[in-house]
């Protein structure tokens, strides 16, 4: 394949993954936020789920296009996870109008992607695979 | 600052930084020329589709359909079979627009009409058109964008602020990027359009009870005597098409009894929007794709069927429905009301009624009016940038390199495009903001003046009888009986002392109609009088490779007739004056809900009906009729010659990298 081609794919690549996050993102953080301000358990349900369908468009692009996650998207991932749930986490300890209906959402809600983080990671590389991968990145 | 404010302006600085993004991104891939005007030729299938999805419906379908479904009525709601019509000319012309761009190596249409035709008079005339597409509809969505942001924003931020500002970051990615970057961010604009269009719909179907409420809302509506022409035939003026056609002097000279929107006026305005696929824009879109695997599912699935089925069903809903949420005052009064969440709309504000829309959503959701709003920008600006894009290439290689430096190198037709751009771009900005009713004038103009390119792409791509002067008189002659049956005409003959006798869109035929009767029939007997010739045979070659490439197998001829039939069937019972059946064929507009044999207004009920069957008539001339997309077996058989073919064109041409499906045969860059 030339360079030329080369670039083309990579550049059609994460075209398609900034557009798929853009648009999938942008609603599901709506109803997320929509489900914790106002409330709306169903909204904010359906709000995790657009972020599992952004992720699962992300994971068919790559397949489409015979690529891997890179580090940078896994890092930029990682970070907003974590910041996510340890706002999440922080709300519930520490805002006293936090009602039920956001813990379940958010138990719910973060429960469900790191499932399907780890769905994705043992179909991908395998349970023994997963681990290793663990280990490369505490090796680091 | 409020916390509406907050999340407006952090969602449109989410959607700004996408857009430079692309912008910058696309500088860094972007060396020669060829890159900037047509993305290198090699925008990929799925991108064709979004961005040839954004670039047809945008603005129209978001603030414009609701606005007059709303002041109109389901008359006017016909017109959403121009999901149909619009990808028809796609159809009809994409395909073979794209093999001749492949094969010669065209870059804008004005080349290609000059080479096929020989003269540059008819290359002058595509720019021309190309400017009176581009700069009033730029200016017509940066207006309708910067008004949007007023309202969201309780008139923090001024319309003309927002305008200039808001066009000044397309201007930056269309001036980095060119082409590329309008097609790459088209891609985000075109999935924000649909799902606005749709959230707004759902919003709406909430608000007023659902599926079942909105038609009981409707049954009592039209029952009542709220009507501002009067309904044709007892039936109130919103859910009859009142007539065939209406002999009256048109808009500004006589009122028609039951609206406007005849069989006539609902035809001619349904063809006439096949202008936007007949715009140069559109060919040079065409040009610009690696392969033609994007044209028929386009055309088909997210024209036809998705586009279809949102202004059906989605897009309709705000208009009619903001009679019942307080926007009619008349139906308020008269106890209709179900919520009052807009204000008192009159229905000349195209753009207003969807911006109340979502400025109802502030008060408890925010988020989702930021998020709404940028759908509503984006549907916006998809068409601006590539318009303004698409026109600084022609600035560039129609006039300059043609007219002024032949021998310019790369880095100069940039420049110049970009200077096109930005010209185009600041036209549009000065007109909208210093005389705002002018550009309006001239857009009404628009798709009507794209629509009289039809002959002259027809000759190009499928009839090699049609002749350069007939093409070139009847383009000059459909283009004066647009001008002359819109308001600029009636405006300029005053100016000079002088009174037409008729107003806007006489005998409720859409000015677009006026333009391509007058065309076709000059083209016709032009052609017939200059026929023959040297010029002939030079045609005939650009039609020998077509057809050697892209004729019909015999075996489908037989289908021929049977397509002419339904398509001419659909045609005359979807828009056409066949329409009026459909006014009372699903039971009568005012006997309610009951009456109604399949739950809805009969009218309605037929538009989804036609609709339905537009959907596979397209589908049939796309996939079946082989318009729209190669055979794999041909296509293979192509593919696998070793040598390039000997070209009838005088062009240095060479085999470029054939993808899975197509041979690609262009003239070295």
């Amino acid at each position: 394949m030339s360079a030329q081609k080369v670039e083309h794919t990579n550049v059609e690549h994460r075209l398609l993954v900034i557009t798929s996050w853009g648009f999938f993102g942008a609603f599901a953080f709506c109803f997320v936020v929509d489900g914790f301000h106002n409330g709306h358990l169903l909204a904010g349900l359906f709000g995790f789920a657009l972020f599992i369908v952004a992720f699962v468009a992300h994971v068919i692009i790559n397949g489409i296009f015979r690529t891997d996650f890179s580090a940078a998207e896994a890092a930029l991932g990682f970070v907003v996870f974590v910041v996510a749930t340890l706002s999440f986490i922080g709300s519930w300890l520490l805002d006293p109008n936090f009602g039920a209906t956001n813990l379940v959402l958010g138990l719910v809600g973060f429960g469900t992607i790191f499932a399907a983080f780890l769905f994705y990671m043992f179909a991908r590389f395998g349970m023994r695979g997963s681990f290793t991968l663990f280990d490369r990145l505490r090796d680091l | 600052m409020s916390e509406t404010l907050v999340w407006l302006f952090a969602f449109v600085a989410l959607y700004w930084a996408y857009c430079v993004f692309w912008g910058v991104s696309s500088v860094r891939h972007g060396g020669s020329a060829n890159q900037f005007f047509l993305a290198d030729r090699q925008l990929p299938a799925w991108i064709f589709v979004l961005c040839a999805t954004a670039i047809s419906f945008t603005g129209w379908t978001f603030m414009g359909h609701p606005a007059f479904a709303y002041r109109d009525g389901f008359p006017y709601a016909q017109t959403a079979l121009g999901a149909i019509t619009i990808p028809l000319t796609g159809i009809l012309f994409l395909k073979r627009q794209w093999m001749l761009g492949k094969h010669h190596g065209y870059v804008t249409p004005g080349e290609m009409f000059e080479n096929y035709f020989g003269g540059v008079t008819l290359r002058l005339l595509v720019v021309l058109i190309a400017l009176v597409f581009a700069i009033p509809f730029v200016g017509m969505q940066a207006m309708a964008a910067g008004y949007l942001i007023q309202v969201l924003s309780d008139g923090v931020v001024d319309r003309h602020i927002a305008m200039w500002v808001l066009t000044a970051v397309v201007f930056l990615y269309v001036c980095m990027g060119g082409l590329r970057a309008a097609a790459y961010v088209s891609t985000l604009q075109s999935l924000l359009t649909i799902s606005g269009i749709v959230a707004i719909g759902l919003i709406v179907y909430g608000r007023i009870g659902g599926f079942d409420g909105f038609n009981i809302a409707l049954a009592k509506l039209a029952a009542s005597q709220i009507s501002p022409v009067g309904g044709a035939e007892g039936y109130h003026a919103y859910f009859a098409i009142p007539g065939v056609m209406r002999f009256t002097g048109g808009i500004g000279r006589e009122i028609a009894i039951g609206g406007i929107w005849t069989g006539a006026m609902i035809l001619s305005y349904s063809i006439g929007l096949m202008g936007i696929q007949a715009a140069p824009a559109f060919s040079m879109l065409a040009f610009a794709s690696r392969d033609v695997r994007g044209f028929a599912p386009q055309q088909v699935w997210t024209s036809g069927a998705i586009i279809g089925v949102i202004l059906v069903f989605f897009a309709l809903v705000p208009g009619l429905a903001a009679h019942f949420l307080g926007a009619s005052k008349a139906a308020t009064d008269a106890g209709l009301a179900v919520a009052n969440v807009l204000p008192v709309q009159d229905g000349s504000s195209k753009g207003g009624l969807i911006a109340h829309y979502i400025h109802s959503l502030g008060s408890y959701a925010p988020w989702f009016m930021g998020l709404l709003a940028v759908c509503a920008l984006a549907a916006l600006q998809a068409m601006a940038a590539i318009y303004a894009s698409t026109t600084g290439t022609m600035l560039a290689t129609d006039l300059y390199k043609r007219f002024v430096d032949r021998n310019a190198s790369d880095r100069l037709l940039k420049f110049v495009a970009r200077v096109g751009v930005g010209l185009v771009i600041l036209a549009a900005l000065l007109m909208a903001t210093f005389t705002p009713y002018a550009q309006l004038r001239l857009g009404g103009l628009a798709i009507a003046l794209g629509f009289q390119l039809l002959p002259a792409l027809a000759a190009v791509c499928w009839f090699p009888w049609i002749t350069k002067p007939a093409v070139i008189v009847g383009l000059i002659a459909g283009m004066l009986a647009v001008i002359f049956t819109e308001e600029l005409g009636a405006s300029l003959t005053r100016f000079v002392g002088f009174d037409i006798p008729w107003g806007r869109w006489p005998w409720t035929i859409h000015s677009a109609g006026w333009g391509i009767f007058c065309n076709v029939v000059l083209c016709g007997c032009i052609s017939f009088l200059t026929r023959g010739g040297v010029e002939r045979d030079r045609r005939w070659r650009y039609h020998d490779y077509l057809r050697q490439h892209s004729a019909l197998p015999v075996e489908k001829h037989i289908l021929r007739p049977v397509v002419w039939a339904l398509a001419l069937a659909w045609l005359f019972f979807a828009i056409g004056p066949g329409a009026v059946i459909g006014n009372d064929f699903f039971g009568a507009p005012n006997g309610g809900v009951k009456a109604w044999s399949l739950g809805v207004p009969s009218i309605w009920a037929w538009q989804v009906i036609w609709w339905a069957l537009g959907v596979l008539l397209i589908w049939f001339l796309a996939y079946k009729m082989e318009l729209s997309i190669f055979p794999r077996e041909r296509a293979r058989s192509l593919v696998d010659r070793s040598t390039p073919r000997a070209s009838p064109m005088p062009s240095p041409l060479r085999l470029l990298q054939p993808s899975a499906d197509d041979v690609l045969v262009v003239r070295r860059n």
